[in-house]
């Protein structure tokens, strides 16, 4: 008897202790695959590169929008880097610049209709412009209103080109 | 000899248990819904506010992460998820319905349909959603399979068991506060399914 209530106490401990440490690991592990993947299909370190236009065939991540133009940089505040300058070109109407954590967090966005100008940093400032990153990896993310094709080559034109995203020195 | 294996034993099966229970409530095995833990729900439509932030529970970041990866947080844009019809039926690929709305408080919104794996679905009709620069005032769209004679169409060709995300981009203030009284939920009445013919 004792053996057996012993047991059910390991197995509930344990099954605990593996529910939390799974439940927590799981979207950083989800947020390193998928920077890993977009590594691959060729998304620079400190720089942007345009999506293809969201079609069916096309889809990288979960729930993309058809409607919208994506730009991505990833970014890396580890090692001699210790600040990064985001500016997006502007775009009407509707434009956003938002960055997102090793965990998945989505730790700031800013409007970028009339373009976008920020620092992200490593270290905490005072100053409106310099944002502080929660972790020293993560991406940041220019969602652009495209909801069709000639929309999308409109961006690929006349805005994403003129993105940003590089090491302060 | 007898206690070290069993309590081993016990050890095992309740980390696999526990790790197996973690996957599910994150949505990587089972069928669990994208949003089965919702703390929005306004006629159908379920949202979780605290999606894309700090503060969301392990089990909504897990889930998201799965499910709506980069998501954003509620300030900048909130997301809804309709899985069934006005009558409570799961919406699915052989059926036609008919989806009517309005205006609704945002900046900008859509509603885009995806399969069962969170996907769109694989077909190249070209009407995956429809958005607030085309549905303007009262609006209607089909959803179903084949394109209708006239009017906004979302295809569900290959789609198997959908649902309909419904993204509201710079939500007003109003929404955020109290969404029961100022979403406007899109009505998604079932039109006609396989076996209504029989």
């Amino acid at each position: 008897m004792r053996l057996l209530l012993a047991a059910l106490v390991t197995a509930i401990l344990a099954g605990v202790a593996a529910y939390q440490l799974t439940i927590r690991v799981l979207p950083g592990r989800i947020m390193d695959r998928a920077m890993a993947a977009m590594e691959e299909r060729g998304i620079p370190l400190h720089g942007f590169a345009l999506a293809p236009r969201m079609t069916p065939d096309r889809q990288t991540v979960v729930r993309p929008s058809p409607d919208l133009a994506y730009s991505v940089c990833r970014f890396d505040l580890s090692g001699d880097v210790n600040a990064i300058r985001v500016t997006a070109a502007p775009w009407q109407p509707y434009a956003s610049v938002s960055f997102f954590d090793a965990r998945t967090n989505n730790f700031a966005t800013v409007r970028a209709e009339e373009g976008a100008d920020v620092i992200l940093s490593r270290h905490p400032s005072s100053d409106a412009g310099i944002i502080e990153a929660p972790t020293v990896r993560g991406l940041v993310l220019i969602r652009r209103l495209a909801p069709t094709p000639d929309d999308y080559v409109r961006v690929a034109s006349d805005a994403a080109p003129g993105d940003t995203c590089a090491p302060v020195d | 000899m007898k206690w070290t294996l069993t309590l081993l034993i016990a050890a095992l099966v309740g980390a696999v248990a526990g790790g197996a229970l973690a996957l599910r409530a994150a949505s990587l095995i089972g069928t669990s819904a994208a949003l089965s833990n919702a703390n929005v729900r306004v006629d159908g439509w379920a949202s979780d506010w605290s999606i894309g932030s700090a503060a969301a529970t392990p089990e909504v970041r897990a889930r998201i992460a799965v499910r709506g990866l980069l998501g954003l947080a509620k300030s900048e844009a909130v997301y809804f998820i309709r899985t069934t019809d006005d009558q409570g039926a799961p919406l699915r690929e052989a059926c036609t319905y008919e989806m009517s709305g309005g205006d609704q408080p945002a900046q900008w919104w859509s509603i885009t349909l995806y399969d069962a794996t969170s996907f769109m679905p694989r077909n190249d009709d070209g009407a995956l959603s429809v958005d607030a620069t085309r549905a303007i005032g009262d609006w209607s769209a089909t959803i179903s399979p084949t394109p209708p004679a006239e009017g906004l169409w979302i295809s569900s060709r290959n789609a198997g068991s959908f649902d309909l995300t419904l993204r509201l981009y710079r939500p007003t203030d109003a929404l955020l506060d109290a969404p029961e009284a100022h979403l406007n939920p899109p009505a998604i009445r079932r039109i006609s399914c396989p076996e209504d013919a029989g």
